[in-house]
């Protein structure tokens, strides 16, 4: 809630609809707040391949079964 | 997964195979979707599949996968011949370009009213590319028309809950991003970024998946631009990297959960460099135009 805290101290007229002023006094703390966590990012430790084709050509080499998490946009990038 | 579902490529016609003998065998009422996880053997071989996250639940299918992996013979696990890929967005990874990763979420709002689950805290990420050519003249002078109308149609919209589709083109009202520089240190030139995006639709669509139907809506994002970049003119790779774009959201698409909260609303779009092992392709390759 640092962000939070620092936004509003800095533009205490705020409304719902206003957006903070984008400046270099504020611009680390955006960009921590929108940048996720290593808490949030911890399904991506997973050593995913990008494509099915890696993932099968790599299974083969590797000779083991091959797991797909498919997703109406892609689970690393936009899901 | 649009890719799968569609594309000819030898490993997307295996998925089209296998995918109807999962989870979504059978169905009476068919959908669009294949959403799931599978298992399968690398000659395409369904073993299970299922579309739930429950722990338990996906360990008790991947056990039972390998159990079913066990009963089969060589021949069946692998495929005859190596596969081939087909034409991919990923064979066009800008290696020598740069290579970002997009950050979307909601700021900070007074009087803010969303029920306490994980839409207070969604988030969401895609990827934009650059050319070599559309890198350099960032690190020199800024974006390039073309790539910042790319950045603005693409990455203004509103995917923070749930997917949504790109802006047309015709859509952005203002792009630019231009480059100043702050210091020179020896061989890295330390440059700031200022910028501006305004993108705005109206039209008819749904805003709610299966639950409305299409009705004039309009939706918008805009708002400035910052950040900050370090360029190596010895390796004339950019080596640090951060955007930020902050501004107004207003209204929602069909898929981006946002029929409750269409604001107008604070939300932010943060630039990344991108590790170097992350090769997936932007979410609209396709509107890129590179060939």
């Amino acid at each position: 809630m640092l962000l939070a805290a620092l936004l509003l101290a800095t533009a205490p007229q705020e409304t719902e609809a206003s957006v903070p002023e984008l400046d270099f006094s504020n611009f680390a703390e955006i960009v921590r707040h929108v940048v996720p966590g290593p808490d949030e990012m911890r399904w991506r430790s997973v050593p995913w391949r990008p494509t099915l084709f890696d993932g099968l050509r790599e299974g083969a080499r590797l000779k083991q079964p091959v797991l797909l998490w498919a997703m109406n946009g892609h689970p690393l990038g936009s899901t | 997964m649009w890719r799968l579902q569609r594309a000819e490529t030898p490993a997307a016609r295996l998925f089209q195979a296998f995918c109807e003998e999962g989870h979504y065998a059978g169905r009476e009422e068919p959908t669009d979707t294949r959403q799931g996880i599978y298992a399968v053997t690398p000659s395409g071989r369904l073993l299970t599949s299922w579309n739930s996250r429950n722990l338990d639940h996906v360990k008790s299918k991947m056990r039972e996968a390998l159990v079913d992996w066990e009963d089969l013979d060589d021949s069946q696990r692998y495929p005859d011949e190596e596969l081939l890929s087909g034409p991919r967005p990923e064979d066009h990874y800008p290696k020598d370009g740069l290579v970002l990763q997009v950050f979307t979420r909601d700021l900070p709002r007074e009087g803010d009213e969303q029920r306490e689950d994980w839409r207070r805290e969604a988030w969401n990420v895609d990827h934009l590319w650059l050319s070599e050519e559309e890198m350099l003249a960032l690190a020199k002078t800024g974006l390039t028309a073309e790539a910042a109308n790319r950045l603005v149609r693409l990455h203004g919209r509103d995917n923070v809950r749930g997917q949504s589709r790109r802006y047309p083109r015709e859509a952005v009202t203002r792009a630019e991003l231009t480059t100043t520089l702050d210091e020179q240190l020896g061989l890295s030139r330390l440059v700031r970024l200022e910028g501006y995006g305004a993108v705005s639709e109206s039209g008819t669509w749904s805003i709610n998946d299966r639950h409305d139907g299409p009705a004039e809506h309009v939706r918008s994002f805009e708002g400035p631009m910052l950040g900050r970049a370090v360029f190596d003119t010895v390796t004339s790779q950019i080596t640090t990297f951060e955007l930020a774009w902050v501004g107004l959201r207003r209204g929602a698409t069909k898929y981006n959960g946002r029929a409750d909260d269409p604001g107008p609303a604070p939300m932010a779009v943060v630039f990344v460099l991108a590790p170097g092992e992350d090769r997936v392709a932007p979410s609209w390759f396709w509107d890129y135009g590179w060939r």
